[in-house]
């Protein structure tokens, strides 16, 4: 009888070794800034946050029984709304860094992601060479990783970086800046959106991982790695990938 | 006891916490970093500091001079204490190699490190390469010892001056004055606003920004008013009329351009090639599919510079398989799917442009008319009103980004002011409205009949502003001024947005960078309480000065 006893646990362990996250239909606030397509934006039609990132914590939410509900924050200040309890995971595209690993707790990354640089239509075929020597500005958003790839391109005297994506991309319109460094993921995205005037001549710069940020200590990250593991193996993240930058 | 007594309260509170904030700053490894991130020290720059120190002496004791040698009550002893200041801090100008450093740090970050060779190439904190540096100090081997023979030429007129019969009469007093003024004056604006100052970048921004801000905002206000009180004449609405007229001319023309044909040639199997300056309306219209027989889906455009490009990479079956191209230029067997004419972009930004602008001279036209004022009196009041409704955040973005963009566009690039002088601009815009208020209330506060005593008089109304009104005004517009003036200090941290590194931006870049949630943030803090302190000091003396009633 123990013996069988036993084995239950041990059958049930198992079990729940494969599945053991469940946090009991949690309401979870995930804070993200969405103004970068197609990871995170506003639709403008329904006014609903959709993207690659909402799609990804929906699923694994799924998987580990929680319910995500977003709110859309700026990035300044992101983290430190984050450590204040407003929200508690961060889903907005961040790139895992050693620097940023020291404050706060990542996820397993979910989406190995690479910068691309993004140049009038007339500069295509630029190289990053060609930034260095002739001493080209680049752009990007401030704080970011893309800002910090920026500047390790071109020095940190040539990078304008602004406070929203949308204004280093005006900036480049304009020419006061010679090219935009931006997420891989949204490139063709925005090659899109500005048809006929902006390109994304470099890709590939640095890999660059995506996790999502949890508190320094929390306990979800556990459950969120098992999640992605889960929709990792399933492919269900394969589709999503498929869904977002799929286009012929 | 007298001297605690003399000094301002909300300054006594300040500098009975001082210790303390000395003691944070020095106990504290965070906030240490934190400041001399925030006021952008950058490293190995404590030695321009002595340089920089002497030259502001040197020229503000000269100034000194001059300004202490004119005041009412004469003080003999403390006018030859600064004289004698200005010659020490020359002599060790001339004697040191102190003020070479400080020098070179600034032609360094005066040059454009990629156009000129004066810089060795990606060596940050810039530095000026052997041969620049010899020039540098051949320039000051002649620069030092001329500003000493013209202090002292300066000074000793002054003196020569001072002993005349009257010396406010004396021509040598006067060419005393005016030599020691420019000289030490434009020195000092140098080196105070325009010279890079490696050991404190982000506070230098932010005061400059303010300061010129606060200058153009005040020239701007008084333009604003000036407007607001022209004369009405029947003329003016005749040639406003036409001005109207002519814009709406214009506008016309640009819009009546011949239309550009253009063709949707090929399949829609892959994506279709888009090729630079083609209309944008005909770029959404392609991908979203609103033409006769368009799909449904989306379909993906891929960015040419030529048509000859986009006709090739459909040859060499890329992923490209059809391309929306100028008519001229469509291969004759390809299948055509979508036929239009467009008007190009830029005729069409042009002619709505003029016409915006000939509906706007209209409307004023017609407001004067009504109302029986001069139509730049119209404008200038709303100007006014609609500028004070518009947030300054709102205003920095819309002329640091696509106003600027537009302007650059509109003059092929020749006008295209850096970063700084774009939010300097925006900022000064925002202000002015509210300092014309302010004008204005202190011009209607002068009784009329001041100005019929004016008019009886016999000055003109130019006079009468000057000599009458304006004087009597600028007493009681002070204390708002001096209020508009410390706003102006702390709206600079909007500047941030711009990519502008004053202090609030490396508040930001080095609390992302730190993630220390309370040192960045108390370090900018206290600076600007002491900015707008000393601000507030200032502004009080100078109401001393002009005897405004004091609370």
């Amino acid at each position: 009888m123990r013996k069988f006893v036993a084995t239950l646990a041990l059958a049930a362990l198992v079990a729940g070794g494969a599945h053991a996250a469940d946090l009991g239909g949690k309401l979870l606030k995930v804070g993200s800034d969405t103004t970068s397509p197609p990871m995170e934006s506003v639709d403008t039609a329904t006014g609903q946050i959709v993207g690659f990132d909402v799609d990804v914590v929906n699923a694994v939410c799924a998987k580990i029984n929680c319910q995500a509900e977003f709110v859309t924050t700026g990035w300044d200040g992101i983290f430190a709304a984050l450590d204040q309890g407003s929200f508690d995971l961060v889903a907005s595209g961040v790139s895992i860094t050693d620097e940023r690993k020291k404050a706060m707790d990542f996820s397993d990354p979910y989406i190995i992601n690479s910068q691309a640089v993004l140049t009038r239509a007339e500069d295509q075929g630029i190289t990053l060479d060609k930034f260095k020597a002739e001493g080209r500005k680049l752009s990007a958003q401030a704080n970011t990783t893309d800002a910090q790839v920026a500047e390790g391109v071109v020095g940190k005297e040539n990078v304008a970086a602004y406070d929203s994506f949308s204004a280093a991309i005006i900036a480049l319109k304009n020419k006061d800046v010679d090219g935009v460094v931006i997420n891989g993921a949204n490139a063709a995205a925005y090659e899109r959106e500005f048809a006929g005037e902006l390109v994304a001549s470099i890709k590939d710069l640095e890999s660059d991982p995506l996790g999502l940020v949890f508190r320094k200590g929390d306990e979800n990250v556990a459950a969120f790695n098992e999640g992605l593991k889960a929709i990792k193996d399933d492919g269900t993240l394969d589709k999503l990938i498929a869904k977002y930058w799929g286009l012929k | 006891m007298s001297f605690v007594r003399s000094v301002r309260p909300s300054n006594l509170v300040i500098l009975a916490a001082l210790p303390f904030i000395v003691y944070l700053f020095a106990s504290s490894g965070d906030y240490q970093r934190a400041l001399r991130a925030i006021l952008g020290i950058e490293p190995g720059s404590g030695v321009y500091v002595p340089g920089f120190l002497l030259l502001t002496v040197a020229f503000s004791a000269g100034l000194g001079v001059l300004i202490l040698s004119q005041a009412k009550a004469a003080r003999p002893r403390l006018t030859i204490a600064t004289g004698l200041v200005a010659l020490v801090a020359t002599a060790a100008i001339l004697a040191g190699d102190l003020v070479h450093p400080f020098i070179a740090s600034v032609v360094a970050n005066g040059v454009d490190a990629f156009k000129s060779d004066l810089v060795v190439k990606g060596v940050t904190p810039r530095q000026l390469t052997e041969a620049a540096d010899l020039m540098v100090r051949g320039v000051e081997g002649w620069l030092w010892p001329a500003y000493a023979v013209l202090l002292l030429a300066g000074l000793g007129l002054l003196f020569l001056g001072s002993r005349a019969a009257v010396p406010e009469e004396s021509l040598a007093r006067r060419a005393g004055s005016w030599l020691t003024g420019l000289l030490n004056g434009a020195g000092l604006v140098f080196v105070l606003l325009f010279a890079h100052l490696a050991f404190a970048s982000g506070l230098a921004t932010t005061i400059r920004a303010a300061i010129a801000a606060y200058i153009l905002a005040a020239i701007l206000g008084l333009v604003w008013v000036g407007l607001l009180k022209l004369r009405y004449t029947r003329r003016n609405l005749v040639t406003f009329a036409a001005l109207a007229a002519i814009f709406a001319t214009l506008s016309a023309w640009f819009l009546l351009q011949p239309k550009d044909g253009y063709v949707l040639a090929g399949t829609l199997e892959g994506k279709v090639g888009i090729v630079t300056n083609t209309p944008s309306g005909l770029i959404s219209a392609v991908r979203f599919g609103q033409y006769e027989g368009g799909p449904t889906t989306e379909t993906p455009v891929r960015t040419f510079v030529t048509p000859q490009q986009a006709i090739e990479a459909i040859g060499k079956k890329e992923d490209v398989s059809g391309a929306l191209l100028p008519s001229a230029s469509v291969p004759a067997d390809w299948p055509r799917l979508w036929q239009v004419e467009a008007l190009n972009d830029r005729d069409r930004a042009t002619g709505i442009t003029f016409a915006v602008i000939a509906i706007i001279l209209g409307l004023l036209t017609f407001g004067g008319f009504l109302h029986r004022r001069h139509p730049l009196s119209i404008g200038s009041e709303f100007v006014v009103d609609t500028i004070r409704g518009i947030p300054m955040l709102v205003i920095v973005l819309y002329v640091g980004l696509p106003l600027s963009g537009a302007l650059k566009d509109a003059t092929a690039g020749v006008f295209d002011p850096p970063n700084l002088m774009r939010g300097i601009v925006a900022m000064a815009l925002a202000y002015s409205a509210y300092l014309a208020e302010i004008f204005r209330s202190g011009i209607n506060a002068i009784p009329a009949g001041q100005i019929e005593a004016a008019g009886s008089l016999g000055l003109n109304r130019w006079q009468t502003a000057r000599l009458v009104i304006l004087p009597q005004a600028f007493r009681i517009v002070i204390p708002p001024l001096g209020n508009e003036l410390i706003a102006i200090l702390k709206d600079t941290s909007l500047l941030s947005i711009l990519s502008i590194r004053d202090i609030t931006q490396r508040m930001r870049e080095f609390q992302s960078a730190s993630f220390l949630p309370f040192a960045p943030y108390n370090s900018a803090a206290i600076l600007y309480i002491l900015l707008t302190l000393a601000a507030a000091s200032l502004i009080s003396l100078i109401e001393k000065k002009y005897d405004v009633k004091h609370r």
